[in-house]
Parts: structure tokens; C-alpha cells; sequence
């Protein structure tokens, strides 16, 4: 799981102005895949190989992976930690791997319990949901340490 | 504009309820997506009779994919109009893939053949390339390209580490060229030699990751013509060589595709060989949604000109082209570019282009 980052400015100065820090910063994520194909831990670099196509298979399963809305607070930290672009950048990416055939066509959710449901429908699925979500994971999914 | 050849016509309207119909209730885990361009020009040699204009909507291409575990398919069906402006429908990529391992994918079908970087990396929607279209050398067989660009047949392809980089490879065994050059043999091969093609790519990791170094072999028998009225002359067996090596980039806001090729139609009955030489270099930069670009392009035809291409020496020319992209959404694509093509031949004008593109993907 990754923590949250320190408050950026703009952060701050919406702490200063509304008197708390905006949601998004205040939870960290986390990545989480399907129980059947329980993997401990990935680097960044195989984390960023199965969001864009360069490896297509997590314990021997064909990945899918599960993307969110290009503002949504933990997919937004996600992408800024992992791949260091903008999420617009990445769902773009994304969209050519499929036309090119590199990569399954990801499924969309809105939130972290659509993120559940999907990664623990089919064991290829990988999603990002936020820390507060892995406290009340279902078995069928489990979440995937990233290291360095 | 070229001709749609190899293609059965169909109402146009008739195509579209027969793709749409058959997609969208089949099932829910049926992915389909549209992409296409709208066009306008104008290309001049500087004087009246030299110069052209016009508007062109003339793509509409369903894009399905469909997956089920390890199993996936994807086709790319394009409605195409030609030079009779009339729309034909051309089914561009048919694959039926089993993912086994990391190294090793299979796919059988009709695909776009591994070969450089561009073939299988843009496809047939404009939407992601910066350019209205394609260099010419890597330009689909019957928009008058020069590499075999879809074969119909078998693909392998898959990554072994190299430490902590790449090695990926892939494979093609088709049916490979027929007598016309704008033919895609998809219902059945006219001749026994099967068309083979290796293609392997370095992936470096660290600092160079993001970059992709690659080189191809293919090799086809292509069938004797026979004379047809109006077309071209008779032409014996030929035996094709294909070697071409690519480089890509696209890390750090840039983009860099070079590709270089020679190719060979040996003649079978006396072993005479023609050689073309080809390539291209596209670089450019993104600034936020601009995407500016500059792309050069040769090509050259052997002295005595080439058989299978019908091109002669003078038909070898050299293109510039600059050009800027607008991701203007996640759905549409502003592009606008002027090009010059200079001609290897004597006294011939150089051609000035300017064109500007919707492209769009939803």
C-alpha cells in the first residue's frame, strides 16, 4: 500500500481556505488483484508492464486491468507514483495498447467497490482502490505490495 | 486516392447493420469502438493543371474486441471509399489469440504483419499516428506501400528477460504476396511458398527504458502474372527479400520512429535481382496536447526498375513533411501538415501538399 503523499501547496492552501485538506489527499492506494492469482509483490516497473501492454499475464492469467476516471483521487496518485505522467496520459496509452492488440480492454469503475467487484470477478484483474477500502476486502481479492 | 482492391462490395448500408447487428447483443463482454478521419486538401505542382483539392470522408472503421480468459479475438472492419467514391468494406484485421505464457502469444487470422514499427503499431485508425497518414514506404498494399503489410496465416510472439531488460520476438507464416500487389490472399493461397517473417526487438531497461530496437527478415514466393487487358504485362516467379531494420521511442514527451528497408524481387527464371531501398525518420515533440512533428522519407528504385511495383528509377522520390497534432479530446485528434515530394526523375515538379485532419475514436 502506498501512504499519502505530503500535502502539496495547493493542498495546503485549500487547508488554509476551507479549514480541511481535500479528500484526495487524504487517503493513499493500493493495488489489488484477483485471489486466484495472488501475487506478494511487484516493482514499479512490472506494475508499469501491465498497465501498458509489455507483460500480459499475472500467475498465468491474461491481465485486464481496471481503470478509473482520469480525476479520481486514488488512480490520480496511482499513475503520479508509478508511471510519473498524467492519468490522461496513461488512459491514452492505454487505449492504443488495445488497438494495437498488446492488451486486453480495461474495465471502467467509478469507484472502490466497483474496483472490488471486478477484480474479484476473473482472476487476470488488477485494480487500484484506496487505503481505506483494503480494510474490508472480500477473500477473493487480495492487494499487491509494489516495490521499489 | 487508391482503389479499395480485394474487396467484396456491399451496400454500405447494409455492411454497417451486418457489423453493428452482429456485435453490439451477441454479448456483453463485446467491446466495440469507432475510428476514422475526415479529410481536406489541396496538392499543387505550381500550375493550374497540376493541382488538386477536395474534402474526403472516407474511413469508418468498427473496431470489436472480445476476450474470454486466455482466449481474446479482435477484428478492425473498415469501410473504405475508393476512387469511384463509392464505400466497399474491408475486413483489415481477423484474429482469433491464445495467450500460453509471457513468451509465448499465438494468433492466427488475418493481421498486420510484424514487420518495422509502424505496421503493428498504428493500424489502420489515424487516430494515434501525428501524421493524416502513413509514410508511404510502410503505406497498406493497396494505398501503393511497399512492404507485405497484412498476411493471413499464423503469429507467434513473446518476451524473455534479458536481465532486467527485453527480448521480444515475433513470428508470421502466411500466405504471403499474390501476383497483384494489392491483393491480400485471405480466402486461399495461389501458390505453395509460404511467406515467413522474424522480427526481434531489444527493450532496454533503466535510463533507455521505453526503447525499442528491432530488425526484420521476411521471405515470400510471390506467383508468375499472367498479361490481363489494360493492366500489367506478364511477369515470371519471384522469390521477395524483405531486411529492415526500426528504432521507436516515446518516453518523455517525444516521439522518434526511424525504419529502413531493402527489399528484394529476385526473378526465378534468371535469377536477375532488383533491389529497392527505402526508409523513413518521424521526430517529434509534445507540448501539453501539441504534438509538432517533422517526418522524412526515400525511397529508391533499382536502375532498371522493379517488376512486382511497376516503378521505375524515376519513380524514386523524397518527402518532407511537417505537421502538428492536437489531442484536442479523449475522442478527437486536430492535425494539419504541409509536405513537399521531391522526384528522383528529371524534369519533374515538385508536388507542395497541405491537409488537414478530424480524426476520431470513440
Amino acid at each position: 500500500m502506498f501512504p499519502p503523499r505530503p500535502l502539496a501547496l495547493a493542498a495546503v492552501i485549500a487547508l488554509a481556505i476551507t479549514g480541511a485538506p481535500p479528500p484526495a489527499a487524504a487517503d493513499g492506494f493500493a493495488l489489488v488483484c484477483n485471489a486466484k492469482a495472488a501475487t506478494a509483490s511487484l516493482s514499479k516497473s512490472d506494475v508499469r508492464a501491465l498497465y501498458t501492454g509489455k507483460a500480459k499475464t499475472i500467475a498465468g492469467n491474461a491481465v485486464t486491468v481496471v481503470v478509473r476516471p482520469e480525476d479520481d483521487a486514488p488512480f490520480v496518485q496511482f499513475v503520479d507514483q508509478i508511471f510519473a505522467i498524467p492519468t490522461g496520459t496513461l488512459l491514452s496509452k492505454i487505449k492504443q495498447e488495445v488497438f494495437k492488440g498488446e492488451m486486453q480492454k480495461p474495465v471502467k469503475a467509478a469507484t472502490d467497490d466497483e474496483v472490488i467487484q471486478a477484480v474479484g470477478g476473473a482472476p487476470g484483474m488488477i485494480g487500484v482502490v484506496s487505503t481505506q477500502a483494503t480494510s474490508h476486502l472480500p477473500k477473493t481479492v487480495t492487494v499487491i505490495a509494489i516495490g521499489g | 486516392m487508391a482503389s479499395v482492391s480485394g474487396t467484396r462490395r456491399v451496400p454500405a448500408a447494409v455492411a454497417l447493420l451486418i457489423a453493428t447487428g452482429a456485435a453490439i447483443p451477441a454479448s456483453a463482454d463485446i467491446a466495440l469502438s469507432l475510428y476514422g478521419d475526415v479529410d481536406g486538401g489541396l496538392q499543387t505542382t505550381g500550375t493550374r493543371t497540376g493541382t488538386a483539392d477536395g474534402f474526403s470522408a472516407a474511413k469508418l472503421e468498427l473496431f470489436t474486441t472480445a476476450n474470454a480468459g486466455n482466449w481474446s479475438f479482435l477484428a478492425e472492419t473498415l469501410f473504405e471509399a475508393g476512387d469511384d467514391n463509392e464505400f466497399g468494406i474491408d475486413v483489415e484485421r481477423i484474429q482469433v489469440n491464445y495467450l500460453y505464457r509471457e513468451w509465448l502469444r499465438l494468433a492466427a487470422g488475418r493481421f498486420h504483419t510484424a514487420i518495422g514499427y509502424y505496421n503493428d503499431g498504428f493500424h489502420h485508425g489515424a487516430f494515434f499516428m501525428p501524421g493524416v497518414a502513413r509514410p508511404q514506404v510502410v503505406q497498406f498494399e493497396d494505398d501503393g506501400g511497399l512492404i507485405p503489410a497484412h498476411s493471413v496465416g499464423v503469429h507467434a510472439d513473446g518476451r524473455f528477460a534479458l536481465g532486467d531488460s527485453k527480448l521480444r520476438y515475433d513470428l508470421d507464416l502466411g500466405n504471403g504476396r499474390a501476383a497483384d500487389r494489392e491483393t491480400v490472399q485471405v480466402n486461399h493461397d495461389t501458390n505453395r511458398p509460404k511467406s515467413f517473417n522474424v522480427r526481434l526487438r531489444f527493450e532496454p531497461s533503466g535510463a533507455l527504458d521505453g526503447l525499442i530496437v528491432g530488425g526484420n527478415l521476411y521471405v515470400d514466393g510471390i506467383p508468375a502474372r499472367m498479361a490481363t487487358d489494360g493492366g500489367p504485362g506478364p511477369l515470371g516467379a519471384l522469390r521477395e527479400w524483405l531486411a529492415g531494420v526500426h528504432a521507436a521511442y516515446f518516453e518523455h514527451e517525444l516521439h522518434v520512429v526511424i525504419e529502413a528497408y531493402a527489399i528484394d524481387h529476385a526473378e526465378l527464371d534468371t535469377g536477375v535481382s532488383h533491389w529497392t531501398y527505402a526508409g523513413f525518420a518521424e521526430l517529434g515533440k509534445s507540448y501539453g496536447k501539441l504534438l509538432p512533428f517533422v517526418r522524412y522519407e526515400y525511397t529508391r528504385y533499382p536502375a532498371e526498375g522493379d517488376p512486382y511495383y511497376e516503378r521505375t528509377a524515376g519513380d524514386g522520390y523524397q518527402a518532407f513533411t511537417a505537421g502538428v497534432k492536437h489531442a484536442t479530446s479523449d475522442n478527437i485528434a486536430l492535425k494539419a501538415q504541409a509536405g513537399a515530394v521531391v522526384s528522383h526523375a528529371s524534369n519533374t515538379d515538385t508536388l507542395f501538399t497541405l491537409t488537414g485532419q478530424i480524426a476520431f475514436a470513440f
